[in-house]
């Protein structure tokens, strides 16, 4: 009889609480994950070696779309059972220092991450991940119960408010839903916290 | 509803730790008969926080909130002149009670027949007659006949019958 085993977690660096959403950073060096040819290398530092794989050719961006929420992350790989869904082309291109990352921190990139990987988990109905990559960091991104529920049922308000026929964006989603995040009572302590660090 | 899994973990092998909720199916009846707008937002230009609310406010018809603005605060006028005019009718009387000719019923105007305290201030109390100098009592009295401690009690016919103004007239 075998005993099934938990699978060991990946080496991340930090983890903090920000508005909702439980974040676990990893921190490279850009230099050296620039280098490698291969795309997992290269964007997933942490994941090198594993068997994650691109589901298109890299470059190309396919649409996904849940309900009224529509995508197009930067790619989209297979990743054992799920799927991961990684950002790599926002952001400012700054270097996050390792001391004070979360001061430096943009709310409304995190939240268009979980939005991508929402349209991706729906039209695939595959258990997905939120991944963004930055200039010098690897953040994926496990959203509580509240600011799923805030993202899934603010849709059709956010498309009515962006005045959007069939459809709203992953940015435009996040940012119809940001200030109501930081108006629930129980996220108000990781915002508060935010805040006070950027002050 | 579409079901949506979106994974807490992800280890070497793969994503654990699903968490799941759902996503409300497109509904493109209420917008269709929306103004279409093509949003010319990109992906990475949608303002944060701050600019929603702003852009939320621009959103709605301009000229309607400032209509509306207008009418609140002309209602919000009207109701404290209102209240400023029933004070003072309350508490003072009305115009021209007190004697001052009023703009709206000058001197000339009035009735001679009628007093200027035929009506009394307040509900129940005495009308009180004017000033006439020539029935004041002398400087010389002693006693003014209206002091408490006179010992003579006013004749009823003198207090209950004023004197008539049109007499001195």
């Amino acid at each position: 009889m075998t005993m099934l085993q938990a699978p060991a977690p990946l080496p991340w660096h930090d983890e903090a609480d920000l508005l909702g959403v439980r974040v676990r950073v990893f921190f490279f060096d850009p230099a050296e994950a620039d280098a490698h040819g291969d795309f997992v290398a290269r964007q997933l530092p942490i994941l090198r070696g594993s068997g994650a794989r691109l589901l298109a050719p890299e470059g190309q961006r396919s649409s996904y779309q849940a309900g009224g929420l529509l995508a197009q992350p930067d790619a989209v790989l297979a990743h054992g059972e799920g799927l991961l869904c990684l950002a790599y082309k926002g952001g400012d291109g700054r270097l996050l220092a390792p001391a004070q990352w979360r001061a430096q921190w943009r709310v409304d990139v995190m939240l268009q991450c979980i939005a991508n990987a929402m349209a991706v988990a729906g039209q695939c109905q595959q258990p997905t991940a939120a991944l963004w990559r930055g200039t010098n960091l690897l953040c994926q991104f496990d959203p509580g119960v509240a600011v799923l529920e805030c993202l899934a049922t603010h849709i059709g308000a956010a498309r009515h408010y962006w005045r959007e026929l069939q459809s709203v964006s992953p940015a435009q989603l996040a940012a119809f839903c940001e200030p109501r995040l930081r108006a629930l009572p129980g996220l108000a302590a990781s915002a508060g916290s935010v805040s006070a660090s950027l002050a | 509803m579409i079901q949506v899994r979106i994974a807490s973990q992800v280890t070497a092998q793969g994503v654990s730790g699903v968490r799941w909720v759902l996503v409300e199916q497109v509904d493109a009846a209420p917008v269709a008969d929306a103004v279409p707008v093509t949003s010319a937002v990109a992906q990475d230009a949608i303002p944060a926080a701050d600019g929603a609310e702003a852009a939320e406010t621009t959103v709605g018809s301009a000229t309607a909130g400032a209509v509306r603005l207008g009418a609140l605060k002309l209602l919000v006028v009207a109701l404290g002149l209102a209240a400023a005019l029933w004070t003072a009718h309350v508490q003072v009387g009305p115009p021209g009670a007190d004697g001052v000719p009023t703009r709206s019923q000058p001197q000339s105007t009035r009735d001679p027949a009628m007093p200027a305290h035929a009506v009394p201030a307040r509900p129940g109390a005495v009308p009180v007659p004017p000033a006439m100098p020539h029935a004041a009592p002398p400087a010389t009295s002693p006693t003014p006949a209206t002091a408490p401690d006179a010992g003579e009690a006013p004749s009823p016919a003198a207090s209950a019958s004023p004197p008539r103004l049109t007499a001195a007239l």
